[in-house]
């Protein structure tokens, strides 16, 4: 133990009382953090980083139990002191900012009245005005000017980012010395989490503020972190100073992680002939939801008319996809990428333009949450079967065993063993069920493939895994991929072209190398650096050359 | 402003539909008022002329004009069996029943608030569970047979009130009210124990949420949490609940009305339909329309005050 240590936790582990048995979410975790520091805790979904941070912070659900170990912050024993202590600490010397901005913030109660909370919990001392004074200021130091409009708004008039900056507004209000950030930024956009992971870093050298900061993302903690703790299921595999760990990382799964985040870095994609057939191509295409206003009667509301609510997305939007093509689409939430795959598809009627498909193609979408766009009460034969039906009818296979020879075909493509034709999605894992989905697109042999954030919602690792899959399928039917995806990185890794969509319009599109490495317009170069990646022949500041 | 007006119309609307249907609903149904009136023995003649005193001679659209235009100017009509003007009639009654469902009203949400709250602080105990099965069984008695056995306990084994012992409002409020409590607390039991159930869960599910954990992490005690923001997020949806439940006494009080023998305009109401009382009748669900169009519109305008994301436009 070390006597100028803020925190030290020794032995911690924490068990799970979900089901019969307790299960143990987390063991032996050691974490020791040094006033002013910047410390991070990486791994993926289930690692119990969350868990561990949460645990320190006295924060942890019913469910979960810590069975054993200390977690002593500054001389207090915060297992063992008593609620009513530890109560004494939650807010006022450790803050807590959460993943999600939006749900973490009471929805009924204006910001500025949650900014003051800390205050009124462990101040009652300092009357109203002083407090709507230091939440003003809390505010204004959190980066945002407007401060007596985000005072007395309420978390649904505020954007994502402006949410996250006031829990961290309210987290240092009563001056914490430590700061626990549990995915501050996975909720935001690509150029907001560089501002937030800025304003972090501000906090700590201008404050000395401690941050505990939990990420799934690498790149996001060489960012920010001095030092790092690297979890896999519930135990710590490596630790130690950052630099170090990027650079000669000693555990094989430190190292996966590391080779996991595609790199981008210049090389030299083999030419794609461009004379392939071209597939589909859309000019001029605008379109939107709703009934939307023509211009000479936007604004107008008259009284029980049928008001013109709907909202125009997509504008002037032009581009095509050839056969064997992967064609990226990239930009922030609220860009209209979905709404361009919708319109596409013909789910949204378009207002203007053209949507040109050259050969009677079919085209199939897959979507970014596995879990939700399969149906539940079915196995995956079922599934695969009923997409089967639906498709083009020739396809069907006309006895029992073609059909079986086809479904099994239809997992082999997705890497998946016969036996998955009698699971159901809920005994599949993330990636496995993104293979289903997947296999069940392709069922009806379509031309062109839809992928709405095939990848965002599944683990680095596993990740790299689908992409490896979709280019290998590429390669082997020859199927052209329309990819939707705010991770740059990702796009980079798989895509011959991108296209780079802002507000609705397409500001620049090209071919990769060209776009990654000499973006002409202003938003792809802010894109790119928020993402970490240096245009115009710099090294990429994730992925250096010297790994 | 703008919503205003449009529930305003939009209330006019719904008024003008009843009505209609109402009327014509009555004009249709097999029965004549007059020979209800004259008996079987009555002449064609008789008949004929007391058809014509009541105004049934006229063609239905005439008669319906004739009704509303003289709604406008409070006159509802002339009850058929008593002669007697409908609002007179019914000004007897409205305080009657009015405050028997104003009570159980208030007796609902004095009751169920509170238990829920102590339902949810103390989720999982023994007695929450031993009350929720309390509760479920409390739920499944009608409220005549809850009326019967308040009857039967209260008034005639330990004697805290005496049966069949209305007394009106005009010869003295306190023992009016003392009597109503009764009727009141049987309209209102069963639908306690289903709110206590309802807020109970809204609650638990509302201390689940990510800012009820942010809470906690600025070292809120459970109280606070719970105060401060459990309970207002947990209350929206009960708020429907509750305004459905007011609208429903009214028509809970009528059976309890019989069960406890108060003059209140329920019993009324099934006297007047069997004798085919059209003006009661029609007077009295034109009233139960705009009672419900008006509970509506609170609930409404009180989504409007606690939820901020309920917007002007939608």
């Amino acid at each position: 133990m070390n006597d100028n240590a803020l925190l030290t936790v020794q032995d911690l582990q924490i068990d799970f009382h979900d089901h019969q048995t307790p299960e143990t979410a987390v063991y032996d975790f050691d974490l020791t953090v040094f006033p002013g520091e910047i410390v991070g805790i990486v791994g993926e979904s289930g690692a119990g980083k969350s868990l561990s941070a949460l645990a320190v912070a006295g924060l942890l659900k019913r469910h979960s139990e810590i069975r054993a170990g200390n977690i002593l912050f500054e001389d207090e024993d915060l297992l063992h002191c008593g609620r009513e202590i530890l109560r004494s600490y939650q807010g006022d010397e450790i803050a807590v900012i959460f993943q999600e901005p939006m749900s973490s913030l009471d929805p009924l109660m204006r910001v500025g009245l949650q900014v003051e909370e800390s205050l009124v919990v462990h101040h009652p001392e300092i009357d109203a005005a002083e407090r709507k004074r230091r939440a003003l200021e809390a505010i204004r130091s959190v980066g945002m000017e407007d401060a007596e409009r985000v005072y007395s708004s309420y978390p649904h008039e505020l954007s994502g980012g402006m949410r996250q900056r006031c829990m961290i507004a309210a987290a240092m209000i009563a001056e914490p010395k430590i700061l626990i950030a549990d995915e501050p930024t996975t909720a935001l956009d690509v150029t907001v989490q560089a501002q937030i992971i800025e304003l972090l870093k501000r906090i700590n050298r201008e404050k000395r503020t401690a941050i505990l900061f939990i990420s799934h993302d690498l790149s996001l903690v060489k960012q920010l972190c001095e030092r790092v703790i690297v979890m896999k299921d519930g135990r710590i595999v490596e630790e130690g100073d950052t630099l170090r760990i990027f650079e000669h990382p000693k555990h094989a799964y430190t190292r996966e992680l590391i080779s996991a985040i595609p790199r981008v870095e210049k090389k030299e994609k083999q030419a794609k002939d461009q004379d392939r057939d071209l597939l589909l191509a859309v000019s001029g295409l605008d379109a939107g939801y709703g009934r939307i206003p023509a211009d000479n009667e936007a604004g107008k509301k008259r009284l029980f008319s049928l008001r013109a609510d709907g909202r125009q997305i997509l504008y002037d939007v032009s581009f095509s996809l050839h056969a064997g093509e992967i064609l990226g689409l990239a930009g922030e939430s609220g860009s209209g990428k979905s709404t361009l795959a919708k319109t596409i598809l013909g789910m949204i009627p378009k207002l203007r333009g053209e949507i040109r498909w050259e050969k009677k193609s079919g085209a199939a979408m897959v979507f970014q949450d596995p879990y939700g766009s399969l149906n539940p009460a079915h196995t995956v034969g079922w599934i695969l079967t009923e997409a089967l039906t639906k498709g083009k009818r020739r396809n069907f296979p006309e006895d029992e065993k073609a059909l079986h020879d086809r479904l099994v075909q239809s997992l082999e493509q997705v890497e998946l063993p016969e036996a998955f034709l009698e699971r159901r999605p809920s005994e599949l894992s993330g990636g496995q069920r993104q293979r289903v989905a997947i296999a069940e697109a392709l069922i009806s042999n379509p031309d062109v493939l839809i992928a709405d954030e095939p990848v965002s919602a599944l683990d680095v690792t596993v990740q790299a895994q689908i992409i490896t899959l979709l280019e290998k399928l590429r390669e082997e039917t020859g199927i052209a991929i329309l990819i939707i995806a705010h991770d740059l990185r990702v796009l980079y890794r798989i895509c011959d072209r991108v296209l780079i969509m802002k507000k609705g319009r397409i500001v620049e599109q090209g071919n990769v190398e060209k776009i990654y490495f000499d973006p002409q317009q202003p938003y792809t170069k802010e894109l790119l650096r928020a993402a970490g990646i240096r245009t115009n022949g710099e090294p990429d500041m994730t992925n250096g050359s010297r790994m | 402003m703008r919503y205003a007006l449009k529930k305003l119309i939009s209330a006019i609307v719904t008024l003008f539909v009843v009505s209609v249907a109402v009327f014509f609903a009555f004009a249709v149904i097999p029965g004549d008022p007059a020979l209800r009136k004259l008996g079987t023995q009555a002449t064609p003649e008789a008949l004929e002329m007391m058809r014509s005193r009541m105004g049934l001679d006229q063609p239905l659209p005439v008669r319906y004009v004739q009704w509303v235009a003289a709604f406008f100017t409070g006159d509802m009509g002339t009850s058929f069996s008593y002669d007697i003007p409908v609002g007179t009639l019914l000004g007897d009654k409205l305080p009657v029943t009015g405050f028997l469902v104003l009570f159980s009203f208030v007796l609902l949400v004095v009751l169920s608030i509170p238990l829920s709250i102590w339902h949810a602080k103390h989720e999982n105990s023994r007695l929450d569970r031993a009350m929720l099965v309390a509760g479920q069984v409390i739920m499944a008695v009608p409220p005549f047979f809850m009326g019967i056995l308040l009857t039967f306990f209260f008034g005639i084994v330990l004697k805290l009130f005496t049966p069949g012992g209305y007394v009106s409002w005009q010869t003295d409020p306190g023992r009016f009210l003392a009597y109503l409590f009764w009727p009141s607390l049987a309209i209102a039991l069963p639908r306690v124990a289903m709110t206590v159930k309802l807020f109970r869960a809204e609650m638990l599910r509302e201390a689940g949420r990510d800012y009820v954990r942010t809470a906690y992490s600025r070292g809120h005690s459970t109280m606070d949490v719970l105060y401060r923001h459990v309970l207002k997020n947990a209350f929206l949806p009960l708020l429907t609940f509750l305004a459905m439940n007011l609208t429903d006494m009214v028509a809970g009080s009528v059976v309890i009305e019989q069960v406890f023998g108060i003059p209140g305009f329920g019993r009324f109401l099934l006297v007047s339909i069997l004798g085919r009382d059209y003006p009661v009748v029609e007077a009295i669900i034109m009233g139960l329309t705009a009672f419900i169009i008006l509970v509506n519109l609170v609930t409404d305008l009180l989504y409007r005050a606690i939820d901020p994301r309920i917007e002007e436009a939608s």
